[in-house]
C-alpha cells in the first residue's frame, strides 16, 4: 500500500522508522506533503540564488529571509496550516521566476530551478518530490541530515536576522548546500564532508545569534527565576524568539497584565535588559509537551514564537495566538517585518478579560550560565576541578519529549555522584532543573547556558578550559556529553559539536531514524557517537567511579 | 474485548484515529479512544493501531473495565 505521506525527521517518529500514515507530531498527510512541498521549491530557488552568486550578481537579502523562514515552517511542531504552507510556495515559486530571468547561464540549473505549478497542481506534485524520491539509502540519509541541520541552521538565522543582523556567508551555505542535496553527481563521501561543512556553519550561526541576542539584551547573568504565578491576568509567550518578547513587554507596559515565560522561553529570564519590567513575571510549566494541560490552566493568552506547537485542545484555542515561522490552522496569526513593530494590541485586550493564571507550583529556578558568567566564575570552577571538587562535568543540554524512555535522563541526573555538574541547554533540563541536586562549593549543579542556541555557550566553556588546561585535545577535559534530541535545531548542535571535535557523544533516547546503518557507521567510527543504554550502564561509561 | 487507550498516556497525535477511522476516535479532551468491540473482521486494524502507538497508551481489555 503505497504511503499517505513519509516523514522521519524527529525523534518520535513512529515506529522509530517514519510516519507514514500520518504525523506523530499531528501533522496529516495534507500538511506533510505541503511542506515536502516547499522543502523541494526552496531547494530550486537555492539553485537560483547560488547560480546568481556564481555570476558575481547579489542576492537581496529578503531573499535568504524567505529561504530561511521556508525552512523554519518545516521544522517539527512549527506550521501545521496547509493554506499558510501553500502560500509559501507561491511566493517561493514567484521570487525564483523573477530571478531566472537574471541569471546569464541556466544550462546547469536542475529541474526544481524551473518547476512552477498552479495551487491546485501542488498536491500532485508533492507527492513526487518526498524524502524517499532518493533511492539510495545513504545518499537520502546523508541530503536529510544535512537537509534536517540546515533547518536547525535557519531557525537560528531567523532569529538573528529578526534583531537586525545578517551573516551573508551563512546565507550563501545554506542556499548552496540546499543545492547540493540535490545535485545527483555528488558521492557519500562528498556529502559526508559537506555534513561536517554545515557543522561549521552551524557553529557560525550560533555565533551570529549569540552575537545578536547579547549585543541586544547584555550578557545573561546569574538569575532566580520564580516558578509560581501572581494575581493579575497574564500573557504566556512560548518559543524562542527574543525580539518578540521584547515587543510584547514594551506594549503590556502599564496594562495590568503579566508577561510569563514558558519552556525555552526560560532562558529570557536572565538577561539583564529585560529585567527592568516590573510586569515580567516568572516561568509557567515545563518543557513544551505538556503544553496541553498547562495552557488550559494559564487561563490566558498564549504567544507562540516558534515550535513546539501542539495542536491544542478546544478549550483554549481561542487563547492560542501564533508569530513568526508558527502556524495552526483557525488560530489568529500576528504577523510583521523585520525591523517593524507586531501589533499584539488585540491579544493584550484578550488578557485584560481572563482569569489570572492557576498555579502549578511554586518555588524557585537559576539559571544564567552562559559563556560571560561562566567565565567570570572561571577561577573558582578550575579551582573546584583541580582540587577534585568538581570531578567531571556532563553535558545534558538538548529537547525533551513525550516518550516514557526519556525519563532515563531524571534518573540519570538524579543518580549522578555529587562531584558532578550538569551543563545544560535547551528544553531537555525540564526533566531534571527542579530536582534538589545541590551545589558544589556555591557552584550550582546544574548550570543552565539558555536556549538550545546557547548550546554554543557550552562549547566555548569547554574551549575556554580546554586553553586554562593547557590541553591538545578537548576530549581530554572532564566533560562527557550525553544528549537528548528530539527536533531539528538538535541536528545542527550536533553537527556543529561534531565539527568542533567532540568525540564519544551519546545521543537518546533513540538515534535518528534518517541515519542510514552506512551513515551510522561512519559517524560511529569517526565519532565514537553511540546510543543510551541502562541508567546504571551510562553512569559507569560515562561517568566512572570516585 | 475492547481496545482501551490510557488516558494519562496518550498523547493526542491521532495515529490511531488515521488508521483506524472506525474503531478509533479523539474524544474533547484531544485524547483517543475506542468506540467498538474488537471483532475478527477489524482484530488486524486494532492491532496495527496498538503496535503504531508512539507511547504504547493502547491495550487489549475486557470491556467491562471500561465501564469501572
Amino acid at each position: 500500500m503505497k504511503n499517505k505521506m513519509f516523514c522521519y525527521q524527529c525523534q518520535e517518529t513512529a515506529g522509530g522508522k517514519g510516519c507514514t500514515v500520518s504525523g506523530v507530531c499531528g501533522k496529516k498527510p495534507d500538511v506533510a506533503g505541503m511542506q515536502d512541498l516547499l522543502i523541494y521549491v526552496t531547494k530550486g530557488l537555492s539553485t537560483v540564488t547560488t547560480q546568481l552568486r556564481k555570476e558575481k550578481k547579489s542576492v537581496d537579502k529578503t531573499v535568504n529571509h524567505l529561504v530561511t523562514m521556508n525552512l523554519f515552517t518545516t521544522i517539527t511542531n512549527a506550521n501545521f496550516d496547509k493554506e499558510a504552507l501553500s502560500r509559501r510556495v507561491e511566493a517561493t515559486l514567484d521570487k525564483k521566476t523573477e530571478l531566472l530571468m537574471q541569471v546569464t547561464d541556466a544550462s546547469s540549473l536542475p529541474e526544481a530551478a524551473f518547476w512552477r505549478g498552479e495551487p491546485d497542481e501542488f498536491e500532485t506534485k508533492a507527492a513526487s518530490v518526498g524524502v524517499l524520491e532518493t533511492e539510495n539509502e545513504d545518499i537520502r540519509s546523508l541530503r536529510e541530515l544535512i537537509t534536517y541541520g540546515l533547518k536547525g541552521l535557519a531557525a537560528y538565522t531567523k532569529h538573528a536576522n529578526a534583531l537586525l543582523r545578517d551573516n551573508e556567508d551563512v546565507d550563501a551555505f545554506i542556499q548552496s548546500t540546499l543545492a547540493k542535496t540535490l545535485d545527483d553527481s555528488l558521492s557519500m563521501e562528498d556529502l559526508i564532508a559537506l555534513t561536517m561543512e554545515t557543522g561549521k556553519y552551524g557553529v557560525q550561526g550560533m555565533a551570529e545569534l549569540d552575537t545578536a541576542n547579547t549585543d541586544r539584551y547584555g550578557h545573561p547573568e546569574i538569575t532566580t527565576v520564580d516558578i509560581g504565578v501572581r494575581k493579575n491576568p497574564g500573557i504566556l509567550i512560548s518559543g524562542h524568539d527574543l525580539k518578540d518578547l521584547e515587543m510584547l513587554l514594551e506594549q503590556t507596559v502599564g496594562t495590568g497584565v503579566d508577561v510569563y515565560t514558558h519552556s525555552e522561553m526560560l532562558p529570557a529570564q536572565y538577561y539583564p535588559a529585560f529585567k527592568k519590567y516590573p510586569h515580567f513575571a516568572g516561568n509557567y510549566g515545563n518543557a513544551w509537551w505538556k503544553q496541553r494541560e498547562e495552557f488550559e490552566k494559564f487561563h490566558g493568552p498564549i504567544l507562540m514564537t516558534t515550535n513546539c506547537v501542539v495542536p491544542p485542545l478546544a478549550s483554549y484555542r481561542d487563547r492560542l495566538w501564533t508569530t513568526g515561522a508558527t502556524g495552526v490552522p483557525g488560530i489568529r496569526h500576528i504577523d510583521g517585518k523585520y525591523g517593524e513593530t507586531k501589533d499584539f494590541s488585540p491579544m493584550i485586550e484578550q488578557a485584560k478579560t481572563c482569569e489570572a493564571p492557576e498555579e502549578l507550583e511554586t518555588g524557585t529556578l537559576v539559571g544564567g550560565f552562559a559563556h560571560e558568567q561562566v567565565f567570570a566564575l572561571a577561577d573558582k570552577v578550575v579551582d573546584a576541578v583541580r582540587s577534585g571538587a568538581i570531578r567531571k562535568f556532563v553535558v545534558m543540554a538538548g529537547c525533551d519529549g513525550r516518550m516514557k524512555s526519556r525519563d532515563y535522563y531524571r534518573e540519570f541526573a538524579q543518580k549522578l555522584p555529587k562531584d558532578v555538574v550538569i551543563l545544560t541547554a535547551g528544553c531537555a533540563k525540564y526533566k531534571y532543573n527542579k530536582l534538589p541536586l545541590g551545589d558544589i562549593d556555591g557552584i550550582p549543579r546544574v548550570l543552565d547556558a539558555g536556549q538550545c542556541n546557547d548550546s554554543y555557550s557550552l562549547a566555548l566553556i569547554a574551549l575556554k578550559l580546554q586553553e586554562i588546561f593547557g590541553l591538545q585535545d578537548i576530549n581530554d577535559l572532564p566533560i562527557v556529553f550525553n544528549i537528548a534530541w528530539y527536533e531539528q535545531k538538535a541536528v545542527i548542535v550536533l553537527l556543529a559539536l561534531l565539527y568542533l571535535g567532540v568525540k564519544n557523544i551519546h545521543l537518546g533516547p533513540t538515534l535518528p531514524a534518517f541515519l542510514s546503518e552506512n551513515v551510522t557507521k561512519v559517524l560511529v567510527e569517526n565519532f565514537g557517537i553511540s546510543g543510551i543504554g541502562t541508567v546504571d550502564e551510562d553512569l559507569t561509561k560515562l561517568i566512572g567511579n570516585a | 474485548m475492547r481496545a482501551h487507550v490510557d488516558q494519562n498516556d496518550c498523547i493526542g497525535c491521532g495515529l490511531c484515529v488515521a488508521t483506524a477511522p472506525d474503531i478509533f476516535v479523539m474524544n474533547e479532551n484531544g485524547k483517543a479512544q475506542a468506540i467498538t468491540e474488537t471483532t475478527e473482521k477489524n482484530h488486524q486494524l486494532v492491532r496495527e493501531a496498538i503496535e503504531g502507538c508512539p507511547v504504547g497508551a493502547i491495550q487489549e481489555k475486557e470491556h467491562q473495565e471500561e465501564n469501572r
